[in-house]
């Protein structure tokens, strides 16, 4: 059986390393091109302010699932100060669900913000459940914005007292993002690198394993996603197909086309799906 | 309804909800001047409130100002239009989004930006004509939302739509859904939909769920989005439990993980028996810890019985989940499990699975939880999970 060997370097105006063994197994590590980045907007967040003699401290931690793009998330948030001449304490938890999703260039996230706790106004002990829905927000790593629409409902509750409910309408939003880490740096730079093992056949078909690792300004990784790959050598080009390698990692995709002679990628050939975003390049 | 003098507290604790709301509808940079105009309606929301009472409907009044004023005008609008900065170009932006709040007369400009070589100008002005809420303005973005149309144009057209309060808005997006193929564009008109009330939209959902015809990742993505949205009673959610096809399934538990305040615990119990895919059990999990009727208990009986490392990681993220929402001091399976989590955030190759670990090591809320994720801050080899492991250790238990 001939062998044919695999270089599979590719330049596309991105970083590249290139390893290529003796026998087959193949292996190649691509580095995901500028114009395909790949955002993770998770990390531990924090807003704190003050309104009208009230401060608000909001801290939540969010963690992104690559496969489905949904982000979830739990925290704490504290109220304190005075208000019209109420004293206020009230504190509870968080919980955060958002999903993100994009069409061509544009990332959105949909989602909502649950905020329960209890304490005192004025001496009168309280309980409050409140739910802030975010819809479309426009998310814009590159200026750290985003907007989009906000409402909210829920309700308070004084024993003795009786419960009232809370609505409000929706309204636009538009802010800068949230601090992401202690820096206070947005730090999703949607870099992502792949990296292949794969040997192939007299016919050119291709199969072996790969990684889809994506990182963070630090170089340390977001996520590493084991993937299966195949694929085919067919006319001097090289296409392949890499897919996460169980059903939990099924929608994370990277597909790669290539001419075999001078290891360039064919324009508009490839593709990498992760975290509810999908890049053509 | 109007408060009476012993419910002035209940005012009050409205306002601290609808104050901190109101930091949210302002840039960062306007923060301070957020503050001031919030300030002063929290003067005004309080002496009144405090005389005689209001209404919650004057209460959210006071506490966002409205009107004429807060809307920019054309000439604020066209001189923002020469922007050069981005900083310039996401104010002019905003500019346009806001202008559409003065209804009819914004329009025509609105209409002129749709032609602005910029894609990002367009959407903009997509979305000032959404809050235009003219029926104009529908017609303009129902000749959006169509495929052959960019899809960040089509699916902007699509979520704007589904954001307009007119009732008739709802048939008009399931007739664009009827007559869409682009996958992407359909999914977010699906979105728009699951958004709207429920009493607009139970005929359409009810049909399209047992629509052979509407594959089942489309299915998928309408339960989790209405289980999201609060919008489904939570029995169309336990109802697609029973569905043949796992993606369906899958979005059904999607959608009970989401959902607030269900009690769907034996149904999702009696759906994970037959759920034999790691991915979908997981989910099945997720689902199972976010509901206010679940038993840590019965969770930790299945949790006993999985294989699956990530699935186990689930089981017990949604057992600490359930145990952290009323922790007991003499519950003998805290120390196993937070050894089991604490190992996983320790040695697991997959930082998203040492990052789920953490999480749930956190919900438990207990001190031991909080020691495990000191030790783990102190001696993790990632320094991304060691800086998330601190964050969550200097949360209260």
């Amino acid at each position: 059986m001939k062998i044919t060997n695999l270089i599979i370097c590719m330049f596309i105006g991105s970083a590249l390393s290139c390893g290529v063994m003796a026998q087959s197994p193949e292996s190649v590590e691509f580095d995901g091109p500028e114009n395909a980045p790949i955002y993770v907007i998770e990390g531990d967040f924090a807003q704190n302010y003050s309104v009208g003699g009230l401060t608000y401290d909001i801290d939540w931690s969010m963690s992104a699932n690559p496969n489905l793009g949904t982000l979830i998330g739990t925290g704490l948030f504290d109220i304190y100060g005075y208000n019209s001449g109420y004293s206020v304490s009230f504190s509870g938890a968080v919980s955060i669900a958002f999903t993100v999703k994009q069409a061509g260039s544009v990332v959105r996230v949909n989602g909502k913000m649950g905020m329960a706790g209890d304490g005192y106004v004025a001496g009168y002990s309280c309980t409050a459940n409140l739910t802030y829905n975010f819809s479309n927000i426009d998310i814009d790593p590159l200026t750290s914005t985003m907007g989009g629409y906000i409402s909210a409902k829920g309700k308070v509750t004084i024993p003795g007292y009786g419960a009232q409910s809370i609505n409000i309408p929706k309204t636009y939003l538009s802010q800068q993002l949230p601090d992401v880490n202690s820096d206070g740096q947005w730090d999703s730079t949607g870099e992502w690198t792949a990296e292949i093992d794969a040997t192939v056949d007299a016919k050119g078909k291709i199969v072996g394993t790969g990684e889809l690792t994506v990182w963070d300004e630090f170089g340390d990784a977001y996520d590493v996603i084991p993937q299966q790959v195949s694929g085919k050598l067919k006319n001097g080009v090289v296409s392949l197909a890499a897919t996460g390698n169980s059903k939990p990692t099924s929608k994370i995709k990277v597909n790669l086309t290539y001419l075999e002679s001078n290891e360039e990628t064919v324009a508009n050939k490839n593709s990498v799906s992760a975290y509810g975003q999908n890049r053509k390049f | 309804m109007i408060f009476n003098k012993q419910q002035l507290p209940l005012v009050a604790v409205i306002f601290i909800f609808v104050a901190g709301f109101g930091v949210w509808l302002l840039p960062k940079q306007d923060s301070k001047k957020a503050a001031q105009r919030i300030s002063k309606s929290s003067a005004l929301t309080g002496e009144v409130a405090t005389a005689q009472g209001l209404p919650p409907r004057d209460v959210l009044r006071g506490a966002f100002p409205s009107g004429v004023e807060k809307f920019p005008n054309l000439v604020e609008v066209q001189a923002a239009k020469a922007f050069k900065t981005p900083q310039e170009k996401r104010n002019y932006l905003r500019l346009l989004e806001g202008y559409g709040f003065r209804g009819a007369e914004a329009v025509a400009f609105l209409k002129t930006a749709l032609n602005d070589p910029d894609q990002e100008v367009r959407r903009a002005a997509m979305r000032g004509l959404g809050r235009t809420e003219t029926a104009e303005a529908e017609l303009i973005l129902m000749a959006y939302a169509k495929d052959g149309v960019a899809i960040e144009e089509s699916t902007e057209a699509a979520l704007v739509l589904g954001q307009m309060t007119n009732p008739a808005v709802t048939g008009k997006i399931e007739n664009l859904l009827s007559q869409a193929r682009d996958p992407v564009l359909r999914d977010h008109l699906v979105d728009a939909l699951a958004g709207r009330p429920w009493e607009q939209t139970s005929r359409f959902f009810t049909e399209h769920l047992n629509n052979p015809n509407v594959s089942s990742e489309e299915k998928q993505n309408a339960l989790a989005m209405l289980g999201m949205r609060d919008t489904a009673p939570a029995g169309v959610l336990t109802g697609a439990l029973g569905d043949s096809k796992e993606e369906v399934r899958a979005g059904a538990y999607q959608g009970l993980a989401w959902r607030n305040e269900t009690a769907a615990s034996q149904k999702i119990r009696i759906s994970l028996l037959r759920e034999t895919d790691a991915g979908v059990r997981s989910l099945g999990y997720e689902a199972w810890g976010n509901q206010i009727d679940a038993s840590r208990g019965e969770i930790l009986g299945e949790y006993r019985k999985e294989a699956s490392p990530e699935v186990r990681l689930r089981a017990l993220g949604a057992w600490a989940r359930v145990y952290g929402s009323s922790p007991t001091a003499d519950e003998p399976f805290l120390p196993e499990a937070i050894s089991s989590l604490e190992q996983v955030a320790m040695a697991d190759r997959d930082p998203g699975e040492r990052k789920e670990a953490l999480k749930a090591l956190q919900a438990t809320r207990t001190k031991e939880g909080n020691d495990a994720l000191q030790r783990i801050a102190k001696g993790n080899s990632n320094p991304r999970i060691r800086e998330l492991a601190y964050r969550l250790s200097l949360r209260r238990y």
